[in-house]
């Protein structure tokens, strides 16, 4: 393949066969948009790589039966394609995942088909990257794979830990993979705090991509945040019902204020039906999802970043917003104090877990008030240098040099 | 050139729906087991639709299910109240689909509607699909794809999993 293929440092292309279950298609188009960034950033190197992706197709209680395998494969032997679609650069592999099986099941089902799947469109041998300890990991760990490195992203892993099982095999993934990778040390912590600590110990942090391509950074002078911005799935689960009730606060003294939320959800209807009660409509702007190309208007057009989501794993959005050099107002979530660092108080406000629409709204006023003390420069600087493309491709090609 | 979309279990009706409309075939089908339980909305204005199954009626938790979506867009109606309802309809609706799950199972043992070779899913190809080519199947339930194999036998119809 064409490419640059010095930039590793030896002067050699890296195979890589990536394995997630995210990844954009036409049915989800946001979905694994930051494995496909890492996809790019990877091929941008030089480096060859191919995504496999295992799609759960739901199946009713007990064992899938032998005669659904087997037409998958009597179908596969005269069109592999049929079976295994490719979409968007990645290959589609059908699992049957039969109900109430858990992370675990999930686990058994990527496995059989993956294998099933190799069968009939082999790979190339090289590092296999899977993102997701359960099930991804340790579907791939159970199908014997070597040179395995995982990468943990999900958010819902106190759910994967919940389950009867779950913990000795999680820690059977990190301590068999060549490499173990989480996005924060936050989620680190979280599953250090689950399993042995001395098998905790080796993994490593690379943080997600931020590709700042798309998002100007612009100089804002002091003055009232009086248009808020949030980007994000609309969802009871991240924060959105704080974030209406914080902006209904602070539109009480000042009527200009204007919050523009990008991004679409389950809870859109709750918060057309609370902006149409409280008297917000004309004042709140629903955009509805938009290509992440545009996500940069819109930043570039606020005043400040408003994030309350009580729990991320990384928070690419606040990191994008720090980017453009918006003022960012976010609750301790953890993701948010892992990614953010050093420049915390150079980029806006973080919350406790606990804080309510008036602390929000303090938040905004303090930054308002002490706005020299902000230094959105810095913050563009940090978040290129940690969160760049080719940084992050970077880490991940020493990973894999180490282990090739 | 027509498409034709089986999903006998509708879980999967959204990316179904998603695939008819991202095709410019002429004549787009749908056949699933209960019309009724299928969100015909979501799907083209031109679809046309059909139903395997000698009962129309979907199953009791369906029934219950539509029942509480009427609900649920009722109480989001702003208030923190609304929202802890919400939450406690969703957590309903999830167990009622795995009711439905487990009804399916139980019948699966007693009907033989839910044998894989599914003679009455065969019955609809046969007479709704017509053999010419560049008919695609679209197989979004792998539990069908034994009986639209038997079915594409012999015929010039592609079948392939989406």
């Amino acid at each position: 393949m064409a490419g640059n293929a010095n930039i590793d440092g030896h002067g050699r292309e890296v195979k890589i066969q990536v394995v997630t279950p995210w990844y954009p298609d036409r049915y989800s188009a946001y979905s694994g948009i930051f494995v496909k960034k890492q996809v790019d950033a990877l091929t941008s190197l030089g480096h060859d790589v191919d995504v496999e992706m295992p799609v759960i197709y739901p199946a009713p209680l007990g064992d899938v039966p032998d005669d659904v395998y087997q037409a998958m494969d009597s179908l596969a032997q005269i069109d592999p394609s049929a079976v295994f679609a490719s979409e968007n650069g990645a290959v589609k592999v059908p699992a049957p995942v039969p109900s109430r099986s858990g992370d675990l099941g999930r686990a058994a089902a990527y496995e059989k088909s993956l294998a099933r799947k190799r069968f009939w469109m082999p790979i190339e041998s090289g590092i296999t990257h899977a993102h997701l300890g359960i099930p991804t990991g340790l579907a791939l760990l159970r199908l014997g794979v070597e040179r395995l490195v995982v990468t943990e992203h999900q958010s819902t892993l106190d759910r994967v830990f919940g389950q009867p099982g779950a913990t000795d095999a999680y820690e059977e993934v990190v301590a068999n993979s060549s490499a173990f990778i989480c996005v924060s040390e936050h989620l680190k912590k979280q599953i250090a705090s689950k399993i042995e600590p001395t098998v905790a110990e080796s993994i490593e942090i690379v943080p997600n991509i931020v590709d700042l391509a798309d998002i100007p950074f612009r100089v804002r002078k002091g003055g009232p945040l009086n248009h808020w911005l949030y980007i994000g799935t609309i969802a009871s689960h991240k924060g959105v019902e704080l974030l209406l009730k914080a902006f209904k606060a602070y539109r009480e003294t000042d009527r200009s204020a204007v919050l523009t939320i990008v991004g679409e959800g389950p809870q859109r209807p709750w918060v057309e039906r609370f902006a149409a009660g409280s008297g917000l409509s004309g004042s709140l702007r629903l955009v509805g999802s938009v290509a992440h190309q545009a996500v940069g208007h819109y930043l570039a057009d606020a005043g400040v970043f408003v994030h309350l989501s009580p729990a991320e794993t990384f928070g690419i959005a606040t990191i994008e917003a720090i980017g453009a050099g918006l003022p960012v107002v976010s609750l301790r979530n953890g993701g948010a104090e892992s990614a953010w660092g050093e420049f915390e108080t150079s980029a806006g406000r973080l919350l406790p877990q606990d804080a309510d629409a008036d602390d929000v709204v303090d938040a905004i006023r303090y930054l308002e008030d002490h706005h020299s003390r902000l230094d959105p420069a810095l913050g563009r600087r940090l978040v290129e240098e940690r969160y760049s493309p080719s940084q992050v491709a970077r880490s991940l090609v020493d990973i894999y040099e180490r282990i090739g | 050139m027509s498409l034709v979309a089986v999903l006998s279990q509708p879980l999967r009706q959204s990316e179904a729906a998603t695939f008819l409309r991202s095709s410019e075939a002429e004549r787009k089908l749908v056949i699933t087991r209960y019309v009724s339980a299928i969100d015909v909305t979501e799907f083209p204005s031109d679809t046309e639709f059909f139903s395997w199954s000698p009962s129309p009626k979907p199953p009791p938790s369906s029934r219950m299910v539509i029942g509480l979506a009427r609900l649920k867009r009722w109480v989001r109606g702003g208030s923190g109240l609304g929202v802890r309802i919400d939450r406690s309809v969703r957590s309903a609706e999830w167990r009622l689909r795995y009711l439905d799950r487990i009804l399916a199972v139980v019948e699966s043992r007693k009907d033989s509607h839910w044998d894989l070779q599914n003679p009455a899913l065969v019955e609809v190809l046969n007479s709704e699909v017509s053999d010419e080519t560049g008919t695609e199947i679209a197989v979004f339930d792998l539990f069908d794809l034994p009986a639209v194999l038997s079915h594409a036998r012999d015929r010039t119809s592609r079948v392939v999993v989406r």
